[in-house]
Order: C-alpha cells, then sequence, then structure tokens
C-alpha cells in the first residue's frame, strides 16, 4: 500500500512553512515577470496544495487569498477594474475549493490509513517488513517493538524457508515465524514477517509429554506391583493348603486318632500343592531368567503338532476352529524347541482371545508353515479377530502393553525376544479382510 | 458345650485345594466342616442358627467375601465371620472388621490362632444362640397370661405390693393374690427375682 503521506511527510513546523512561503513566492516571481503574456496562474495550486497537505485546510484557504489577491501586485492590467475584481474572485473560488478538495482527500486517507494501522498495531504477533537485500527494518508494529525492543535481533527464518519455529537463544522463548516477500512502497523487494510467540504452547506440549511418559512409567511399575501381587496370592494359596495338611496330620498322631489311609491322602495332597507351588515359581522363572536359545536341528511342524492338544483345548473352551496348514517340504530350522513351543502357544493363546467379540462361526485360528526361501522358514499364526489397531501397533511388542483386562503385556515383548535371539524376525500383517496375522521366521540348517 | 454335637464350621473359599486342607485341619479338632466353593453356594444351603462360624475368603468371583458379609449383616444373622486374606486384601479386611466381622487372618496362618478363634467365634454363636432361646422360651410363657394377669404381674415386677396392686387395679387384694399366684406359675418363676429376670430375657 503506497501511504500518500509520504510525500511531503516529514516537513511540518517551521519547514513546511517556508516551504509554503517559498513557492508562494516563486510563482508570484513568475506571474510577475510573464505579465499579461502568459496566464501562470494555475501554478498557485502548488502552494495552495501544500499548505492545506501539511497545515489543513484554513491554511490552504489563506494561500488561496494571499494567491488571489497577487493579481493587484503583479502587473496584470484590466480594461475596467470590475474585471480585476472577477479575476480575484474567480482565482479565489478556485483554489479555495481546491484546498477544500485536498483537506477533504487527505482527511478521507488518512482515516483509511489509521484503520489498517490500529489493526496492525492492536494484533498480538509482531508484524514487520525488512529489506530483502539490506535487512533494514523497514516496517514494525507495537507487539514487535515490545517483542524486541531497540537492538534485539527478530527471529529469522533459514533462507527459502516461508514458515518455521524459531527459538530465540537470548529469551528463551519459542516464535512461529512465517514469511512472505513483498514489494515494498518504494519498489524495492522486502520480506514480511508475522512472528508469534509460542513459548507457552511449548511448554504445554512438552509438558503433557512428560506426563504421559510419567505416566507410562507409572502403569509399567503398577503391572509390575500386580504381576508381585498375583504371583504372591498364587503362592499363597498352596501354601495355606501345605500348613493346613500338615498341622492337620500333626494334631491327629498327637492324639492317636488316625488312620494310615487319612494321613496318606493327606500327605499326598499335600505334595500335590508343594507342587503347584514350583509350578507358580517355574513360571515366575520363565519371565525373569533368560536362558541363551538352545539351537538345534528342529521340525517346526512338529514343534506345531507337539502344542496342538494344548491350542485345541483352549481353542474349543472358545468355540475357535484349529486349522493347520503345515508344508511338508520345509528345511529343518536351527532353533531350541521349548522356546519355539512358548512362541506358537503365545501367539495361538493372543489369537484366540483376539476372536472373543468375532462371531463362532468364523472363529477360526490358521497356523500355517512355509519355507520362504532355502534359508528361511515362516510361520503364520492367523485369526479372525477385529485386527489390530493400527495406531496401537507401535505399541505391541513394548513390555506391559497389553489390550486385555487382565493381560500382563509381556507375551508378544516375550516371543519377539526369543524369535530375535534366534537371529530371526517376527511381524505382524493383515489377515485378508478380517482379522491379524503374526508372522516370525527362523533361519534353515542351510542357512 | 463340646459333649454335644460337634460345632460346624462353615468354609467358603473358591480354592479347592485350600477348603480341602482346612476340612482336615478342622476335624482334627473336633469340627464339623460345611464347604462351599463360592457365597452363593454357601446362601442356598445355609439356614441360620446352628451355633457356628464362617471362615470366609476376602476375594472370590462372583460375589465376594464382603458382600456376603453384607448380605448376612442384612438378614440380621449374627454368624460371626473370620475372614481369610490373601496377600494385599489387609485394608479390605480391616473394613471387614469394622463392619462387624468377628477377626481376620492372613494366609498362611497359624493353626493354633486360627482354632482358638474358631473356639471363641462358635462360643460366641452359640451363647448368642443360648441368649435367642430364652429369649423366645420367655416371650413363650408370657404370652400364655391372661389380660389381667399379666397387669398384675407388671406391677409386681415394677416392686408393687399385693395391696397398692389392688388399688391400682380397682379388685380386692385376694384377687391381687390368687392372679399372682396363676401368673407366676405359668411364667415358671418361683420368686419374685426369677420373675423379673424372665421379663428382662422378653425384652
Amino acid at each position: 500500500m503506497v501511504r500518500p503521506d509520504f510525500i511531503l511527510r516529514g516537513v511540518p513546523g517551521w519547514p513546511g512553512f517556508l516551504l509554503c512561503v517559498a513557492l508562494l513566492a516563486v510563482v508570484g516571481i513568475v506571474d510577475y515577470a510573464t505579465g499579461d503574456e502568459l496566464n501562470v496562474s494555475i501554478l498557485y495550486l502548488a502552494p495552495v496544495f501544500a499548505a492545506t497537505w501539511i497545515f489543513g485546510s484554513h491554511a490552504g484557504i489563506a494561500v488561496s487569498i494571499v494567491a488571489a489577491l497577487s493579481t493587484v501586485f503583479t502587473g496584470h492590467t484590466f480594461s475596467h477594474q470590475a474585471y480585476q475584481v472577477w479575476e480575484i474572485g474567480i482565482r479565489f473560488a478556485t483554489f479555495a475549493l481546491f484546498a477544500l478538495v485536498i483537506a477533504r482527500l487527505k482527511s478521507a486517507l488518512g482515516h483509511a490509513d489509521e484503520r489498517f494501522a490500529t489493526v496492525l498495531e492492536g494484533l498480538d504477533v509482531a508484524v514487520y517488513v525488512t529489506g530483502m537485500e539490506s535487512g533494514e527494518l523497514l516496517y514494525s508494529n507495537e507487539p514487535f517493538r515490545k517483542l524486541f525492543p531497540a537492538g534485539t535481533p527478530p527471529p529469522a527464518l533459514p533462507a527459502n524457508h516461508r514458515q518455521g519455529e524459531v527459538h530465540e537463544a537470548a529469551s528463551g522463548r519459542w516464535f512461529l515465524v512465517h514469511v512472505r516477500p513483498l514489494r515494498w512502497i518504494d519498489g524495492r523487494m522486502a520480506r514480511l514477517q508475522i512472528a508469534s510467540d509460542i513459548t507457552e504452547r511449548r511448554r504445554a506440549e512438552a509438558l503433557y509429554l512428560q506426563q504421559q511418559e510419567k505416566l507410562a512409567l507409572t502403569a509399567r511399575l503398577v503391572a509390575v506391583g500386580e504381576m508381585a501381587s498375583t504371583l504372591a496370592h498364587e503362592l499363597n494359596q498352596p501354601l495355606a493348603a501345605i500348613a493346613n495338611y500338615s498341622r492337620g496330620c500333626v494334631r491327629r498322631l498327637r492324639s492317636g486318632d488316625w488312620e494310615a489311609d487319612g494321613l496318606l491322602e493327606a500327605m499326598e495332597r499335600s505334595a500335590i500343592q508343594a507342587e503347584r507351588a514350583s509350578s507358580v515359581i517355574q513360571r515366575l522363572r520363565e519371565f525373569v531368567a533368560r536362558r541363551p536359545p538352545l539351537l538345534e536341528p528342529c521340525d517346526i511342524n512338529e514343534v506345531v503338532r507337539d502344542v496342538r492338544s494344548t491350542i485345541e483345548i483352549e481353542a474349543g473352551m472358545h468355540s475357535v476352529r484349529l486349522a493347520l496348514d503345515l508344508s511338508s517340504r520345509i528345511p529343518y530350522a536351527r532353533a531350541d524347541r521349548t522356546l519355539m513351543e512358548q512362541v506358537v502357544l503365545n501367539l495361538a493363546r493372543n489369537a484366540i482371545d483376539a476372536m472373543a467379540d468375532a462371531p463362532p462361526e468364523e472363529r477360526e485360528l490358521r497356523i500355517t508353515s512355509r519355507a520362504s526361501s532355502p534359508d528361511t522358514i515362516e510361520v503364520e499364526v492367523a485369526d479372525r479377530g477385529r485386527g489390530v489397531d493400527p495406531a496401537l501397533e507401535a505399541n505391541l511388542f513394548q513390555p506391559f502393553f497389553s489390550t486385555k483386562p487382565h493381560g500382563m503385556g509381556l507375551g508378544l515383548h516375550i516371543s519377539r525376544s526369543i524369535v530375535e535371539a534366534h537371529g530371526g524376525h517376527l511381524w505382524i500383517t493383515r489377515n485378508g479382510a478380517r482379522g491379524a496375522a503374526f508372522h516370525f521366521s527362523l533361519q534353515s540348517v542351510y542357512a | 458345650m463340646s459333649a454335644a454335637a460337634p460345632r460346624l464350621v462353615y468354609v467358603v473359599d473358591d480354592d479347592d485345594a485350600f477348603r480341602d486342607s482346612l476340612r482336615w485341619l478342622l476335624e482334627s479338632a473336633g469340627y464339623r466342616t460345611a464347604l462351599f466353593p463360592s457365597a452363593e453356594r454357601f446362601l442356598e444351603s445355609y439356614r441360620a442358627g446352628s451355633g457356628a462360624c464362617l471362615l470366609l475368603d476376602v476375594r472370590m468371583p462372583g460375589l465376594s467375601g464382603i458382600e456376603l458379609q453384607a448380605e448376612l449383616n442384612r438378614r440380621g444373622d449374627r454368624l460371626p465371620v473370620i475372614f481369610l486374606t490373601g496377600h494385599g486384601d489387609v485394608p479390605m479386611a480391616v473394613e471387614a472388621v469394622k463392619k462387624g466381622a468377628f477377626y481376620f487372618l492372613e494366609k498362611p496362618f497359624d493353626d493354633r490362632e486360627l482354632l482358638s478363634l474358631i473356639e471363641e467365634a462358635v462360643q460366641l454363636d452359640a451363647d448368642a444362640l443360648q441368649e435367642r432361646g430364652r429369649r423366645l422360651a420367655a416371650i413363650a410363657r408370657l404370652a400364655s397370661l391372661t389380660q389381667r394377669e399379666r397387669e398384675v404381674l407388671e406391677l409386681v415386677v415394677a416392686g408393687k405390693k399385693n395391696k397398692q396392686i389392688a388399688e391400682a387395679l380397682g379388685i380386692s387384694v385376694k384377687t391381687v393374690e390368687a392372679h399372682r399366684a396363676r401368673g407366676m406359675e405359668k411364667a415358671g418363676a418361683s420368686s419374685v427375682a426369677e420373675l423379673v429376670q424372665i421379663a428382662l430375657d422378653s425384652r
């Protein structure tokens, strides 16, 4: 936008007054010098304009009076006195009208300018224009002056960037800066830049992230606490039963009122409880201890068939059909049998759980084995459940992440650790239109 | 007491082995046991009033121990409850004691402690039962009194002399004596002190 007041801006007061007087004098002299030969009265419009623009309509009318009366002193001859009066009147009317129009025009332009200025100054973002070449500050609004007092360099984006977040090391504040090229009022190329202070937003975001991390950590600690609590409870039951059985035996033996059969039965039952306790500890050990896998040639189909009955029992309880599709032409894998059984069981259990909401006739668990190359064996465990939410996929293998209400969130994590310890991979795909498929790969003995 | 039928202990716990082992222990101390795998099954077959106590697991699938206790409270049943808690249920058990449970023990527990608690609890229940029995008996006896006999005996219990009673009821002293003698006989009281006791029992 070209601002008209630029033309004479900076010349009010004495310089302005002198300018008007000088213009008036020059035009007067020219008028006098040219006499009757040339009519140069139109030139008086220049001092009228200057006076009106600088000092307002009153000054303009004053200059108009002087310019109109100047015919008296500039040696013009009139055939009749009345003609001279007519000439003065016409001149005055013309000049005064011109002065009024100019005054009106200036005020209208001034208002328009003021509206823009008010909006720009009232924004809570810093708006500033710098020269493309010189980098000189051409325009700035009030918020800019507040954020970057004289001497503070405003945030600058790297060349050719139109938008970005800039950190001001000095103030420690963050700014979102937009840049647009612009042709400035004097024709130079300039940059229009808008900087908003986003320090608070950044701070809130950082805080949110921190809280999320804390929350995740707390959730994990709670999960560990729950695991400890569950284990304690599971150990407590058999231990309490053992104590009851043996004390019952002691009492009977002390009182002399006993039968060998009864005591034997109780001791048998007590021993079973001891085994139950030890299996709880065994499970705990499986969680904790990580023995290195015992790699030996192993038929993965045989592994699947070995855990088949276990899977079938659990599948049957949830009305899930089990389908095996095992390729007879696959090489032996180099793997630890027991650990592989755990992985297959784990994936199968997950698959069964995933279909809890599916219509019973659709619940099918399919385990497929194939040789994806002479070096690689691949096993796929596919369900027809709801599939995995892509948003959760990244978390799926995190320890203690679970979508099940009572899940420990360790199954997939452990399975993946086991497969990777074998040099293989565990990954997930969609199972056609419905459900998820977990795959794992193992190196064959030929690899 | 112990000379009578063996005292009864109810056990409600969802762990089969634990229930069975408790039976083995309690029978060695001369108790009869009735075992239930859930609060629901217990409520199905439980009938109040046998002088017993209840060993109750706090946490069970279905109706929890705490809820079973609330149900018994609601029925006005004063069967003493000893809570058996697993790991981490202590605050819950303390809450249960505040709501009137007899005691709580953490598993695994000392058998002597459990047995002495059961002894106390069963005794408490038996006493309460006896108390209730006496009360019922007293109410039954007093129920057979006629209106006039009741009025006379009420004044006797209040410490009035025959003459005062006669004046208060507007009847002759002789009639008062007759009602009093018959009333005492019906109530089964051989002295004024016994009559006062029966009146107190019936309240």
